[in-house]
């Protein structure tokens, strides 16, 4: 069974993201030929995918710390735990970069890329698309396209961004596997 | 916001709830609405809690952990008798626009202060009366307003209003 997180993504989050991929389809076709409205599109799709997948990562750490604390004993210790658990949670404000995600996750007692990583080797391509999104989520709120920083890959391509997509659904699935193999380690219970 | 809540949530972001931290009983004010992310699918709420000196506290507590505020018209009568009344009518001495408006809160200590920030509020938001104040009293002609401003921003009734007047006193 899914954590909560994961069952999200899986569905509302997931709706949310084939709405983009239906708009742009309905402004553009799916036919050969420069659509300038498209870019936007794509623009927005990469911003979303982004936006979903940070809410996605926040949402499965959430769940984590309540369940690691959920066992501690007295009961009136568990509300400070947690906060401390989420003090400075870089999630709450910053982009699901594999640093701030390595650097909260890695609270909880496990070095999670480490473990992420060790569950599927095309986990380190699919972690290096994270930082790839990330380049241009920088370049669309700033409005710095320099082709430097984006290796050259002006305009953004729908194929682009579904690929990035896909890294993050494959990431989706081992960021679970992981917490709740950690969780079940430490508490003796799997939480999901 | 977590897009994952489906059941009706109990508590708002904005609303005030009490909860055990470590030793004490605190006073926070819920800010965000996690949804079901807590063990066995409970409720997860983000609270900010007010620390002495230092920067409020963010963090997540299951429902289950947590009380409704209730803030009862004695609890307000007491804070304006106390001097409360007097700072709240210091706020409007000379006019402005908009209108200066009053709002109760909890302090880092769980203590009723005045706030001008309406998110912070557990009471209050009526405009202030304009000079409404002669010297530590109520300025006498404007008694009347004083006691609306207090029923209509603070919920008291009309008894309660004309007490805090009374105790706080009339000038000149």
């Amino acid at each position: 069974m899914p954590s909560a997180a994961l069952q999200d993504w899986r569905t509302s989050r997931a709706r949310a993201l084939n709405q983009v991929e239906q708009a742009h389809a309905a402004v553009g076709g799916t036919g050969r030929g420069r659509r300038y409205a498209t870019q936007q599109i794509n623009h927005a799709y990469a911003v979303l995918l982004a936006s979903h997948f940070q809410g996605f990562c926040r949402d499965l750490h959430s769940e984590c710390v309540n369940h690691l604390v959920d066992c501690l004993q007295p009961a009136g210790f568990r509300v400070t735990v947690s906060a401390a658990f989420v003090y400075g949670r870089r999630l709450d404000r910053g982009n699901a970069t594999p640093g701030n995600i390595g650097s909260d996750f890695n609270r909880l007692g496990l070095d999670f890329w480490a473990r992420v990583k060790s569950l599927d080797a095309r986990n380190e391509s699919r972690m290096r698309r994270l930082i790839d999104l990330n380049e241009w989520w920088n370049a669309i709120a700033h409005e710095d396209f320099s082709t430097v920083k984006l290796g050259g890959r002006l305009p953004l391509k729908l194929a682009q961004v579904k690929r990035w997509r896909r890294a993050r659904h494959r990431l989706s699935y081992s960021f679970d596997e992981v917490m709740r193999d950690s969780i079940q380690s430490v508490t003796g219970t799997s939480p999901w | 916001m977590s897009t994952a809540h489906r059941r009706r949530a109990r508590y708002h972001p904005g609303d005030w709830v009490a909860f055990q931290f470590g030793p004490d009983p605190v006073r926070a004010q819920v800010i965000e609405n996690r949804g079901p992310l807590g063990a066995g699918g409970r409720p997860l709420y983000r609270v900010r809690l007010g620390r002495l000196w230092s920067e409020p506290l963010e963090f997540e507590v299951s429902e289950d952990q947590l009380q409704s505020v209730d803030l009862d018209s004695a609890q307000v009568v007491e804070y304006l008798k106390q001097g409360g009344l007097l700072e709240v009518l210091r706020k409007n001495l000379s006019g402005g626009s908009p209108s200066p408006r009053a709002w109760l809160t909890f302090d880092a200590q769980g203590q009723l202060c005045l706030t001008a920030q309406a998110e912070r509020s557990v009471r209050g938001g009526a405009e202030i009366p304009l000079a409404a104040l002669f010297g530590n009293a109520v300025f006498r002609p404007k008694e009347g307003e004083v006691v609306d401003f207090l029923k209509e921003g603070f919920g008291l009734s009309d008894a309660e209003a004309a007490g805090v007047v009374r105790t706080i006193g009339l000038a000149p």
